[in-house]
């Protein structure tokens, strides 16, 4: 067992702490496109790349769907690449994401959380992620700047590891996160080099003397058995996360232990089910109502693809409430956080606990623990679990 | 310069690109591949927007393809090439690559005119040294003839139909070769399939230049077209003998013509053959037709004062 | 494969490749080359052939290629 690295806390902002992580993995190519919030993401690194700290070629591209297809071109010709983007970036990123995934592009995708227009809003919510949710890569939500930097290490490994092989998206909150200075443990450059490792393409584009033909057409005779495959990497990616934070935790004393933080969540009676930023609004109102006398505790899963289903329904059994906090909605239906969670507590647990669903925060609106507070009373007050509650909201 | 004994000679050598594909009988674009690939000396990756040239020669678990190649989507060739070439120099500078590579993008008009033009003109912008050549059949071929920003003035498509009210695509085509021509990149030209000495000497140039070269190449499509399979490389020659599409280059920003023809064509030996051009020789399209003869005269008399001089390939 | 010989240069059709286009028929500027009645490309008139090798550049199917016969050295023979 290794002794954790000697580390240096930087006041520094979610952004930064990811620029920070790309600098120290030191990618071969980075194509990217401004988007607020994620912007200060790569002007923090391009000024790294400017001061020779690390060998990257950024390519400032002409919008993020050629960052994605850049992104692609790049990582199938054998090399390291990450990128990042927000909300609308992500939007028209999207159609190369699913076939980024499909080619097994181990690319590393920095998200600064944001609403999807419209109207047109540049705060937080998790409408961007959620719209990729099913696009075949593995999802991890930050909750703090320090979470966005250690994801990003450990997402380089995850999605190169050559069981997985897809791309994986590390989600910050836009501003809360991206711009909000926070002490962070930076690990020593030499530790993090020698943790990512160099990068092994299996069949690199341009090894050209073992020429492959990348990205065929595929038809109903082979189609179905490809997407299986990708199943079964982002199933693969369970065990591998697993084994990563392991060897991270010996690295830098901390632990992202399973697929999710249970705050007080062992002798809880109400859970909060919440993702990224507000976790950390909702562990201060815990606090309060536990001194109050109320049994209430938290999961926070880090992990949303692949998602945790059984791990989640056994964090759960016995409980008597549980309250679901979505930052996006699938229109038409429920919070997609919730329907995850419905959906596993049914297939695993005999007796569901109840099992509510709140949509808060869209666009960036504020979420103080009152709110979650009121949550919590909701919860023993037995209200209605098949109605769909909006939190915040001026009806 | 390439003749075609040492054009089949790299192709004995390394067969970059093969037969048993299942592009249509006649069809231009392999013409244009096999004589790009086999006029380039170095190594070459390709890469493919989606079109007919993919879909017919990958279907999964077959290859017509003995060289990496590698496709994404439609719309994106140019920005997977500047993701590709950008690898390849980072991963030469690191010393895990050492070969010499030229990287080729091939894309249909529909891929290259529309909705690749984005991504083609920030490509061209940044400098990624590659070799984009637009297999151009003035239409969206692949999804069976639907008009595209390259389809002649006239013509009949399935989406720009004739009819009572219509006599085919009512605007002209865009001119992309000039289009490209204002990125100021060190190489631009215009080729046929029917001029493969012509076509082989300018991939030689293009994969020469140290930064984006774009190649323009008329290819006919007997299917979308109307015309029997043994005429492809005949109206293909039909265009450049009419000046419908003159074979030119602009090295460094300045402009060269590679042939004048001894006796211009009129414009209606290269329309009859076609059937997308058939609703024009009935008799109430008289106009139209001298509409298409103005708009070519006018072209040409542009492109020759654009012309410095004149070098025969 | 057929193959045409004459002199030292000899053609090959793979008809399993040709799709019967004609553009080599129509390319050949020798009159070689027809379609036989099955629809495939064939060198009907070889001793015509100049080996100038325009029908293999223009086959769209790689169908037709056109080779110099090796001379082989008498250690070999």
């Amino acid at each position: 067992m290794r002794v954790a690295a000697e580390q240096q806390l930087s006041l520094i902002t979610g952004a930064e702490a990811a620029a920070h992580a790309m600098r120290q993995i030191d990618p071969d190519v980075v194509p990217v496109y401004p988007i607020t919030p994620q912007t200060p993401i790569i002007e923090t690194f391009a000024q790294f790349v400017s001061d020779g700290l690390c060998h990257t070629e950024i390519i400032n591209v002409e919008s993020e769907h050629s960052a994605m297809s850049a992104a692609v071109g790049a990582s199938c010709a054998g090399s390291r690449v990450i990128t990042a983007t927000s909300s609308q970036g992500l939007a028209l990123m999207l159609e190369i994401v699913y076939i980024a995934a499909s080619m097994r592009c181990p690319i590393v995708i920095a998200v600064g959380s944001r609403a999807l227009s419209g109207p047109i809003n540049i705060h937080c919510d998790h409408s961007d992620s959620m719209m990729a949710r099913d696009a075949g890569c593995v999802q991890l939500f930050a909750e703090n700047a320090q979470e966005a930097y250690d994801l990003m290490l450990i997402a380089q490994r995850l999605a190169e590891d050559h069981r997985v092989l897809v791309p994986v998206m590390v989600m910050q909150d836009g501003f809360t996160i991206t711009h909000s200075a926070e002490p962070v443990a930076l690990l020593p450059d030499e530790v993090v080099k020698e943790f990512v490792g160099e990068y092994e393409p299996l069949y690199p584009l341009l090894d050209v003397d073992h020429p492959t033909t990348q990205g065929p057409f595929a038809l109903p005779d082979y189609y179905f058995e490809l997407k299986r495959q990708q199943a079964d990497a982002l199933d693969a990616a369970r065990s591998v996360w697993l084994e990563l934070q392991e060897e991270f935790a010996a690295l830098s004393g901390r632990r992202y232990h399973g697929f999710f933080e249970a705050y007080k969540l062992s002798d809880a009676e109400y859970v909060l089910v919440i993702l990224s930023s507000t976790a950390g609004t909702a562990k201060v109102t815990i606090d309060r109502l536990r001194r109050k006398g109320v049994k209430v505790g938290l999961l926070r899963p880090w992990v949303f693809r692949p998602f945790p289903a059984h791990e989640i329904a056994q964090a759960l059994a016995g409980k008597r409430a549980v309250a679901v906090l979505d930052r996006a909605i699938s229109l038409g239906s429920w919070g997609p956080l919730y329907l995850e969670i419905s959906a596993a507590l049914g297939r695993y647990l005999p007796k569901r606990p109840m099992l509510y669903n709140y949509i808060y925060g869209l666009g960036g609106r504020d979420t103080p623990p009152e709110l979650l507070a009121s949550v919590v009373t909701d919860m023993q007050n037995e209200v209605d679990p098949t109605v769909l509650r909006y939190l915040g909201l001026r009806e | 310069m390439p003749n075609t004994k040492e054009l089949a000679h790299r192709e004995e050598l390394h067969k970059r690109f093969t037969g048993a594909h299942a592009l249509c009988a006649g069809c231009g674009a392999p013409i244009c591949v096999r004589t790009i690939l086999n006029a380039i000396e170095e190594p070459v990756v390709v890469i493919n927007a989606t079109g007919c040239l993919e879909v017919a020669t990958t279907r999964y678990p077959t290859t017509a393809w003995n060289i990496p190649w590698i496709h994404v989507a439609f719309e994106n060739a140019a920005a997977v090439a500047s993701g590709v070439e950008t690898a390849y120099r980072v991963l030469r500078r690191r010393g895990k690559i050492s070969q010499e590579i030229r990287f080729v993008a091939f894309g249909g008009d529909g891929g290259t005119y529309d909705i690749g033009l984005q991504a083609l003109s920030g490509a061209l912008e940044r400098g990624h040294r590659f070799i984009y050549v637009c297999y151009d059949n003035e239409a969206y071929m692949n999804t069976g003839n639907q008009r595209s920003g390259a389809t002649p003035f006239a013509a009949q498509t399935s989406t720009a139909p004739v009819g009572e009210k219509s006599f085919g695509k009512p605007q002209r085509r865009k001119d992309l070769t000039e289009i490209v021509a204002a990125h100021h990149i060190p190489y631009v030209a215009q080729a046929s399939i029917s001029d493969w000495y012509d076509l082989a000497r300018k991939a030689r140039k293009a994969a020469a230049v140290d930064g984006p070269a774009f190649l323009n190449v008329l290819s006919t499509c007997p299917r979308g077209w109307g015309h029997p399979t043994d005429q492809s490389v005949k109206i293909a020659r039909l265009a450049v003998e009419t000046c419908y599409w003159p074979l030119y280059e602009i090295i460094e920003g300045r402009w060269v013509l590679n042939y004048i023809p001894e006796e211009k064509l009129p414009i209606t030996e290269w329309l009859r053959p076609q059937k997308r051009f058939a609703h024009l020789f009935e008799p109430q399209n008289r106009e139209l037709l001298r509409q298409i003869q103005q708009q070519v005269d006018e072209e040409w008399e542009k492109l020759l004062r654009k012309c410095e001089r004149y070098e025969a390939l | 494969m057929k193959r045409y010989e004459q002199g030292e240069f000899f053609l090959e059709i793979e008809p399993r490749r040709c799709k019967g286009c004609g553009v080599c028929v129509q390319s050949c500027p020798k009159g070689v080359l027809v379609l036989n009645a099955e629809g495939k490309a064939d060198a009907k008139e070889i001793a015509q052939c100049i080996f100038c090798g325009i029908c293999e550049q223009r086959c769209p199917d790689f169908a037709i290629s056109v080779h110099k016969v090796k001379v082989l050295q008498p250690s070999c023979v």
